[in-house]
């Protein structure tokens, strides 16, 4: 694949991917964060992977995360954890790799970009030769992907923008060989289609693939091969590049324009929609000129917008973002690669910061958009040295520019060698956000050696200050109870108060959610003290009261009473009103099979169980009814 | 056009056909599959070709009892009913060879014009390949029972492939071959065809049709021969007409007998129910609606609705564009006619349910025919990418729907979204929530169903079985079930057999002792309704002698049994009960009524039920079976323990 050729030999690259390891190298000590503990730390199938096919697989369904699991990224920490345990800095130090390799991969693309029918014209000699090394050194060394490449979990980012680019290099390689009157239509096609289903099963953005594809058809080759304008290529086009596209916006948009899936959070959809206007420009000042205050893990604390003007940024963000894309547009022709730049940051941005129901604002978002925008200023800034008195000038500008871009990645870097010290940072930086505040009451939680150690009391003062702010969901209430019932100290009843009031009052967000199940857990594990059951019922019982259409509340309430109070038929209705509300839950079934077994209802138990199978698409929870099934056809 | 390179095109197609049927297999028997198949149960073991006459006469599914398809049903005997896996997999062998069938008919026409070999070929195996991959025939390929479409689609298929090339080689000049084979497509085929499905007996017609508006351009040479031609399929086709036109003066009479709808207001919806049929094959759906369709709304008069009007001129101005195209855009006029001539059975005044998918298997078959015409001809457009993105829409969709039918609950669930205002929809995924021992979600949707349908009684039945599951059936659920009851068509065999899969479970105890008074009560209903209907009556009494028999009451049970064939004489409920009441230990009374003679064969009844009734008497099997019956039951009483009868071969037509 390195080969030497006119636009430079690959091995100019090495010094920049060197850099960027030893940059990167101090964060590789830092532990598990935030979003890593329920998709692996808490994920039993990937923790207790082993290398067979069926573990293997299990682990591959076992994600939370996303309406597809994400089946790649997990089997790629299944197959870590199998190799090497479950120890952070190697699974962060495989994450750098990753981003190394997308690092080749983007210069490979982009040095064959380059020779493309609609670019090669408008690129000078020293433009062809210099704008892959640079755009790509800039990207390696850029602190904005640090939260995607020292965040364990958003290996699944990093990972689906890896087969992204290789399937944009297939393409852009395949499309030239057809200019040179070699290579099948087809070709080109089948490997972004192949390379589209691999990013997509690793992350759902991976479906973009197809639209960046569309980009650079539309700018760099024009639907041409030689001169004449290739129906096979719009065919083909329609086929592979446009139809997942629209299909896309056909499964989500229907949803997300309901309504309802905007419930559990604290903002609508129009408010989010005004809100990215302002949180895009966020993103473009902290690719272009980072500084380290603004970069963050948590950005739950950034300021909704609530109509055009208020603020009124809103506005003033929306129309420059316009005339952003306008640019683009009339770039298209005098400098094609500038506007390809631009086009791939609103190209990546198109799925996860517009009518989505997600959360806000997150720096991983803009791990290939990035690229676009370094695309863009490289070439602004190839194009204007010339003009200049002292072109030399430029170079010292952009090795400063460097030197900020990679100095401040090695400063974030050692922030996160210590999880308590990124921890104190985050929450230092951002007072007003719930998650920066949780995350370091967890982290103090943690070191702590119990009630004695000041850090204990620490660490509770934490939590109580983050379960005051504004949004906070009900993690730090959690965290609360639970280090005071292990320790088998009284709980404070408005503790138990402000849950059952979040559970009366509000939508449960995933986060209210997992915080509920980490109580029952820890009740159910005995863990938490016995005498705490109870209250925890009371507060689960408000809870299916007030949200008669959540089957995971019922769940929860069922496995309290299971284990909590070995109330069998408690359980057992408690499924049974969940399965009415969401009867297509493989697992729920399977619950309720494994309670109707042991209440030796085993007519009822059998069709449960089949009932499990018809949902379980993909086996992932085969062999836990396989068992059941044996133990009924024993009985 | 031989060899592999030629075949390769239809073999993916069929291959990609059967895979993205393939799940669907493993789905369950459904509504009718129960009846027609049990047959295969009831006239004893098929190895014996006297049982096999009487098994493929016994059908009772239209007036021929369609015994092809029923002799259909024989190589998988063995598996009814734990198995549907092999019925299913015949029915999509048939769906590929017709299919395949497809394809030759289409390419016939197509030469019959004088296409070039290659552009005929694709043309029809596109055509071929649209119609096979579409989704909309999920329901009829993985419905086990319509394997009697599937069948008479095969046959006429083949009536139409017979005429096609013997048409062709009278043409060429080879008259007595052709006309062998015409003759042997229209009268052999079409009766192989109706012998399947009555719908077959549309054959003769739609060969007119495909000549008249498929062959416009290239009839047959010489006027003798198309006279010929037209004598030999325009007989047979005029015979269809005038059943069919026979039945033309129910229309004004305004009864609407056992249906809810009268034969004109019939007349009326199917022009809409056409146009909604023809939207589901634009523009195919993932679940259009199952096996439902009592959500079409009735139209009562030409504008009430108002589209009862447009949709009849809008099929009229298709016709008069079909008779205009017919010269010039034959494929189109072809694709028009086909569609109309072959819902004229099923879809105009005959008193059959409103609409069914399946009815457009067959009249659907040409319809796709222009598209794959236009693609092949397109040479800008790129055509192999559009030909590949359209089937592969078409298969995913059928892929997908075939998927859930191999998951009952799923299905159940889907179907109930799909028609909330379908009882029997509703009904249906309720019975499935009971089985999980879901009581209070299967009560929620029957009494959600009974609020919308106060007289289902079959929603209604079940709500009270619901309630005798949670424990307790109230004064309210029985009374439900009675105002259902009084307001059924006792008249309707369906109604009777609903009403016999409420007393039978009461009869057993399902619902305790308070049961009995809700048999008592429901009995009485019945029997006070069913006034005119004596053979029903009959039923009711041998319903009741089996609660006698139960209860060891075994005069009472006698007495019914015994009023029961005055109701209803006949050979077999006379043996019938002899059995029953032997199983029961009562051999005296056994052997009393064996003594008795034999009532004669019955007089009334379909075609099928007098042939059935003339064979039987023709070989003594009733004499014989009575002689048996007599051997064993007098062998068990020389027994010291009372013990069961074996009766399996006594037949209950």
């Amino acid at each position: 694949m390195i080969r030497s050729s006119p636009q430079g030999s690959a091995w100019f690259l090495a010094p920049a991917l060197v850099l960027a390891a030893l940059l990167y190298a101090p964060g590789l000590a830092g532990g598990f964060v935030f979003d890593d503990f329920p998709n692996i730390l808490r994920n039993e199938a990937i923790r207790q992977a082993r290398f067979d096919a069926a573990s293997l697989w299990e682990a591959m369904l076992s994600s939370p995360s996303g309406p597809l699991a994400r089946p790649i990224a997990s089997l790629s920490f299944a197959l870590q954890v199998a190799s090497q345990g479950l120890a952070a800095p190697a699974m962060k130090a495989a994450n750098l790799a990753i981003h190394l390799g997308c690092g080749l991969l983007l210069f490979l693309w982009l040095r064959a970009l380059v020779d493309a029918p609609r670019i090669a014209p408008t690129v000078s000699a020293a433009e062809r030769r210099l704008l892959p090394l640079l755009v790509t050194t800039a990207w390696l060394l850029a602190p904005i992907h640090l939260t995607t490449v020292l965040y364990v979990v958003q290996r699944m980012e990093s990972l689906s923008v890896l087969f992204t680019l290789a399937g944009l290099l297939v393409y852009t390689r395949g499309r030239l060989r057809m200019q040179a009157g070699q290579g099948r239509v087809w070709m080109p096609f089948a490997g972004l289609a192949v390379m589209t289903g691999l990013a997509t099963l690793t992350k759902e953005t991976g479906i973009l693939t197809p639209l960046y594809a569309l980009l650079l058809e539309a700018i760099a080759f024009g639907f041409r091969t030689g001169r004449r304008r290739d129906g096979g290529v719009m065919g083909y086009a329609l086929g592979v590049c446009v139809l997942p596209v629209v299909a896309t916006i056909a499964l989500t948009l229907p949803d997300a324009l309901s309504g309802e899936s905007y419930g559990a959070r604290p903002f609508t959809l129009a408010e989010r929609l005004l809100t990215e206007g302002r949180i895009l420009w966020a993103y473009l000042a902290a690719i272009v000129l980072p500084r380290l205050p603004e970069l963050s893990l948590y950005h739950d604390d950034f300021p909704l917008s609530r109509a055009w003007l208020a603020p009124p940024t809103t506005l003033l963000a929306w129309l420059g973002l316009a005339c952003l894309a306008g640019l683009a547009i009339v770039l298209r022709r005098r400098n094609p690669v500038a506007s390809l730049g631009l086009g791939m940051f609103f190209a990546g941005h198109a799925l996860v910061s517009t009518y989505l129901p997600l959360e806000l604002y997150h720096e991983h978002r803009n791990y290939l958009p990035a690229a676009g925008i370094f695309l863009a200023l490289v070439s602004g800034g190839l194009r204007l040295a010339p003009r200049l008195e002292t072109p030399r000038v430029m170079l010292l500008a952009f090795v400063a520019w460097l030197v900020l871009q990679g100095g401040t990645t090695l400063m974030r870097a050692t922030e996160w060698s210590d999880p308590v010290r990124l921890a104190y940072v985050e929450a230092t930086r951002h007072p007003a956000s719930p998650r920066a505040n949780y995350e370091l009451g967890l982290m103090l939680s943690i070191v702590s050696q119990g009630p004695g150690d000041p850090r204990h009391g620490l660490a509770l003062a934490t939590f109580r200050e983050a379960a005051q702010l504004p949004h906070a969901d009900l993690l730090p209430l959690q965290a609360l109870i639970f280090l005071t019932s292990r320790q088998g100290q009284p709980i404070e009843p408005e503790w138990w108060h402000a849950l059952e009031k979040a559970a009366s009052q509000r939508a449960l967000s995933a986060a209210d959610k997992s915080a509920l199940f980490a109580l029952v857990d820890c009740v159910t594990r005995r863990i938490c003290a016995a005498r705490d059951a109870p209250a925890l019922d009371r507060v689960l019982a408000v809870a299916v009261d007030h949200h008669p259409g959540d089957a995971t509340v019922y769940a929860m309430a069922a496995r309290l009473r299971l284990h909590a109070f070995a109330d069998e038929a408690g359980a057992e209705r408690l499924l049974q009103a969940a399965l009415a509300h969401t009867p297509r839950d493989p697992e729920l079934w399977l619950s309720l099979a494994e309670i109707q077994a042991r209440r030796g209802e085993h007519h009822w138990a059998l069709q449960s169980l089949e009932r499990s199978a018809e949902f379980d698409r993909f086996g992932r929870l085969a062999r836990r009814r396989a068992a059941l099934h044996t133990a009924l056809s024993a009985s | 056009m031989t060899g592999w390179k030629s075949r390769a095109p239809i073999l993916v197609i069929l291959l990609v056909t059967a895979l993205v049927y393939w799940p669907g297999l493993k789905g369950p028997f459904l509504f009718d599959d129960f009846s027609n198949l049990a047959l295969l149960a009831e006239a004893g073991r098929l190895d014996r070709p006297e049982n096999v006459i009487h098994y493929l006469l016994s059908g009772f599914a239209g007036p021929t009892g369609r015994p092809v398809a029923m002799a259909s049903f024989i190589p998988q005997a063995g598996y009814w009913p734990d198995d549907p896996f092999p019925f299913k997999g015949v029915n999509l062998l048939l769906h590929l060879v017709n299919a395949l069938l497809l394809a030759r008919v289409i390419e016939r026409v197509l030469t019959a014009r004088h296409q070039p070999p290659a552009t005929a070929s694709a043309t029809a195996v596109l055509a071929a390949g649209i119609w096979a991959l579409h989704p909309l025939w999920v329901s009829t390929t993985l419905y086990v029972v319509q394997r009697m479409t599937l069948l008479a689609a095969t046959f006429t298929l083949l009536g139409l492939l017979l005429y096609l090339s013997g048409r062709a080689a009278i043409v060429a000049g080879r008259a007595r071959q052709g006309w062998w084979r015409v003759i042997m497509g229209v009268y052999g085929m079409g009766l192989l065809a109706v012998l399947s499905k009555e719908n077959g007996a549309l054959l003769p017609l739609l060969v007119l049709v495909v000549e008249r508006y498929g062959l416009a351009g290239t009839p047959v040479a010489s006027l003798r021969e198309r006279r010929r031609l037209g004598l030999v399929v325009g007989l047979p086709a005029l015979a269809v007409v005038s059943y069919l036109a026979s039945a033309l003066p129910t229309l004004f009479v305004g009864d609407a007998g056992i249906r809810p709808f009268t034969p004109w207001q019939r007349l009326l919806t199917e022009g809409r129910v056409l146009w909604h049929y023809l939207a589901q094959l634009v523009s195919p759906q993932l679940e259009p609606g199952g096996l439902y369709a009592q959500e079409i709304p009735l139209s009562h008069g030409l504008f009430s609705p108002w589209t009862t009007a447009a949709a009849w001129a809008g099929l009229a101005a298709a016709w008069m564009l079909a008779e205009r195209w017919r010269a010039n855009r034959p494929s189109l006029a072809l694709a028009i006619t086909f569609f109309l001539a072959g819902h004229l059975l099923e879809s105009t005044w005959l008193p059959l349910e409103l609409a069914f998918e399946h009815r457009n298997y067959l009249p659907a078959m040409f319809l796709f025919l222009p598209i794959a015409e236009a693609i092949v001809g397109w040479n800008t457009i790129p055509r192999r990418v559009t030909v590949v993105i359209l089937l592969a829409l078409l298969a995913s969709l059928t892929a997908l729907r075939a998927d859930l039918w191999g998951r009952p609950f799923a299905q159940a669930l889907a179907w109930a979204e799909r028609n909330p205002d379908s009882a029997r929809a509703q009904v249906h995924l309720a019975t499935l929530w009971l089985e999980t021992g879901h009581i209070g979600e299967a009560a929620r949707i029957l009494d959600q169903t009974l609020e919308r349908h106060p007289k289902d009684l079959l929603a209604a039945a079940n709500r009270l079985f619901v309630a005798c599951a949670a424990g307790h059936p109230s004064r309210r659920e029985v009374d439900v079930v009675l105002a259902a009851l009084a307001a059924a068509p006792i008249a309707h065999t369906v109604t009777q057999y609903q009403i016999t899969r409420v007393l039978a479970p009461l009869r057993e105890g399902r619902c305790g002792p308070a049961g009995r008074e809700v048999f008592d009560a429901l009995w009485r209903a019945a029997w006070t309704a069913a006034r005119e209907q004596p053979a029903y009556r009959a039923n009711l009494l041998q319903e009741r002698a089996l609660l006698h028999l139960a209860d060891g009451h075994i005069e009472a049970a006698d007495a019914d049994l015994r009023q029961a064939l005055a109701l209803a004489p006949g050979p077999d409920a006379q043996l019938a009960a002899a059995a029953l009441l032997a199983s029961h230990g009562a051999f005296d009374a056994a052997l009393a009524l064996l003594d008795q003679p034999l009532p004669p064969r019955r007089q009334a009844g379909p075609g099928i039920v007098r042939v059935r009734e003339w064979w039987l008497e023709r070989i003594g099997y009733w004499e014989r079976e009575r002689r048996h019956l007599r051997a064993t039951i007098q062998t068990d009483r020389a027994g010291a323990l009372p013990r069961p009868v074996e009766s399996a071969n006594v037949a209950t037509p």
